[in-house]
């Protein structure tokens, strides 16, 4: 009998750590202190990443992966190696893309969702996300994570994201996981790896020619 | 200036809407001739895939309408629905079109007398947009064809062979290099969506480039393929 119950607490203690619980309203101040601090000492970025957009309603997944580079104040560059190759960068308003070894590039005002989906990176690597009156924000943290629940206020937003999910790592407060929830309920999920933090990283990498 | 906007819009419509969909030198040949040329016994003859066992591909995309430039992932998926409420029945294909980051741009789901928009993203959502799109991206599709309604020619010079079917309210174009694939088709039902998709770069029996082009709304959208199943 002991046994049965030394097994159920087990159980249920296991469980308790793994559910995101929410956070008062002192830790929530921690947590965006600790965001911009980040925000203000992370000069570039060099990680891998895994993306997968789940369709939820044809009960698929598409699965990419590259590399990703982020420099301050405002370049980005994904690298999709795999299942295709397609590089992406991102500076200011100027988009480029190379696909085939074709390059164009175009505003992102050009293209609606482009232009959030980068203000959503880049807002959630520079911290100023959580402050963005556009969304209301939900805090909870898991073990490894304090999680960040961006709800869209403006109508244009809402018919195209349901909310954004932030996963910040306790340790340094870089975002370690992204998803990016529609009203539909597909989603898509982007978790960083192997991140390196402040190695410089050449101005070309975010010129494509 | 009314009169001036009136010009030019009836001029935009003979430049472009107006141009012919059927294929030029078409000389007509029995249903008999164009089945010995062409295998029948290969479904690529009702697939503009030109594939047989297509159940679900992954392309890059790239679409054009006007000033605007989208470019992502398309997921094409084959349906098979069993419900006989449905408002969708027998076989479907659902396409996603998403940007590079997953988020929707469309999501349709076409079938032989079917054709929903299941979502769109705000700024595509124009119904005089999806009037035209819902035909061109039909073509896109495999359909079953009314074969009592379907015609065959022989193209001089070319010497694609050509089958012209009637579809619900449009008329279908297909062009084939013999025996079995499909270079080209075309089709309308309206001045405005007249539409053509050319297959090429052929790998393993699949055009691994399909572009879809209308030219009065300055529609061109493009697909390579990554994977197929």
């Amino acid at each position: 009998m002991n046994k049965l119950l030394f097994i159920l607490l087990l159980f249920a203690c296991q469980q308790a750590s793994s559910q995101n619980r929410p956070l008062d309203a002192a830790a929530i101040q921690q947590i965006k202190q600790g965001v911009q601090q980040a925000a203000r000492t992370t000069l570039t970025i060099t990680s891998e990443f895994t993306q997968e957009k789940e369709m939820s309603i044809l009960n698929d997944k598409i699965i990419s992966s590259g590399a990703f580079y982020f420099k301050k104040e405002r370049s980005l560059r994904w690298e999709y190696i795999h299942p295709f190759s397609y590089i992406i960068t991102i500076r200011g308003d100027l988009i480029s893309i190379s696909n085939e070894g074709e390059v164009k590039s175009f505003n992102t005002q050009s293209n609606r969702v482009f232009a959030e989906v980068n203000n959503i990176i880049i807002g959630s690597v520079n911290g100023t996300l959580l402050d963005d009156n556009s969304f209301s924000a939900g805090y909870s943290q898991n073990r490894d994570h304090y999680i960040v629940t961006l709800t869209p206020l403006s109508p244009s937003l809402k018919e195209n994201l349901e909310k954004i999910i932030i996963f910040f790592d306790k340790a340094n407060f870089t975002v370690n996981q992204l998803e990016m929830v529609e009203p539909a309920g597909d989603f898509t999920r982007i978790t960083f790896s192997k991140k390196q933090l402040n190695q410089p990283i050449p101005d070309e990498v975010f010129v494509l020619r | 200036m009314r009169y001036l906007f009136f010009v030019s819009i009836v001029s935009i419509l003979l430049s472009s809407g107006c141009q012919p969909v059927k294929p030029p030198r078409l000389t007509p040949i029995s249903a008999e001739t164009f089945n010995t040329i062409v295998s029948t016994d290969t479904p690529s003859l009702i697939s503009p895939f030109a594939i047989p066992i297509f159940e679900k591909g992954l392309f890059k995309a790239t679409l054009n309408i006007g000033k605007h430039h989208l470019t992502g992932l398309a997921f094409i998926k084959k349906i098979q629905t069993e419900d006989t409420d449905s408002t969708v029945s027998g076989t479907t294909y659902r396409m996603v079109l998403s940007n590079e980051f997953g988020m929707t741009y469309f999501d349709i789901e076409t079938g032989n007398q079917s054709f929903n928009v299941n979502y769109c993203f705000g700024p595509l959502d124009k119904k005089m947009l999806w009037k035209v799109l819902k035909t061109d991206l039909k073509l896109l599709f495999p359909q079953e064809p009314d074969k009592s309604k379907e015609s065959f020619f022989l193209q001089d010079q070319t010497n694609l062979l050509v089958s012209k079917i009637k579809q619900g309210n449009f008329t279908r174009w297909n062009l084939y290099s013999p025996p079995d694939t499909l270079k080209e088709v075309r089709g309308k039902s309206t001045l405005a969506d007249h539409a053509t998709i050319t297959f090429s770069n052929f790998s393993n029996g699949f055009p691994s480039r399909i572009t879809l082009t209308n030219a009065l709304i300055k529609l061109k959208f493009s697909l390579s393929l990554i994977s197929i199943n």
